[in-house]
């Protein structure tokens, strides 16, 4: 499961930062996160569900200069 | 002085806002074992995390006065981490690039994105990619 999870996670946030999307209005495209910390793609979020979730900036992380 | 007075109430004000909006977002968005503490009179909420392969951490996200910083606790970074390819400061902080220093504007994007960042980390135990 969790390669799965990982593997569907890394093609969602490269398509996005190829379209230069950090933060997608289309569900199937949003990263969200739950308080357990377990990751969800938004097309798996049920609407009640949603006021839990935090949604992932998917801006590319830098490099830490420090 | 009425100026100096205002600028204080001001910024307490202020950040008494921010403490309370930060404790119901972390009670909503963060994991239940989250806990508020003081470290070298800074505020921040310590928080545990596991990634999808099953490693565990411990992160310490802080409002440092112009964005939310996270900080990796534990585990300590392995000696041969390339810190520049895992995105962190030599302080240990995650370097989240949305500003020059490295945070982000509020405590749930920060939390949300040091949830990414574990599962990259992990990854990169790994492999010796940074997956994201």
């Amino acid at each position: 499961m969790s390669q799965t999870v990982l593997d569907k996670l890394h093609d969602v946030v490269l398509d996005n930062r190829q379209r230069r999307d950090d933060r997608p209005r289309e569900k199937g495209r949003q990263v969200l996160v739950d308080p357990s910390g377990r990751i969800v793609i938004g097309d798996a979020v049920q609407d009640d569900e949603r006021p839990q979730l935090s949604e992932v900036h998917q801006a590319v992380f830098a490099a830490g200069q420090g | 002085m009425r100026d100096v007075l205002s600028t204080v109430v001001q910024a307490f004000g202020s950040a008494s806002a921010r403490t309370l909006r930060d404790r119901a977002s972390a009670e909503i968005h963060m994991p239940a074992a989250t806990r508020c503490l003081v470290v070298d009179s800074v505020r921040g909420w310590l928080y545990p995390l596991c990634s999808e392969p099953g490693d565990h951490y411990l992160l310490f996200a802080y409002f440092d006065g112009s964005a939310y910083q996270v900080k990796v606790v534990s585990p300590a970074l392995e000696d041969h981490v390339d810190a520049h390819a895992c995105h962190l400061f030599s302080d240990g902080r995650i370097c989240f690039g949305q500003s020059d220093a490295g945070g982000m504007p509020t405590l749930t994007s920060a939390y949300a994105k040091s949830v990414l960042w574990v599962n990259g980390y992990s990854v990169y135990l790994r492999t010796s990619m940074f997956a994201f």
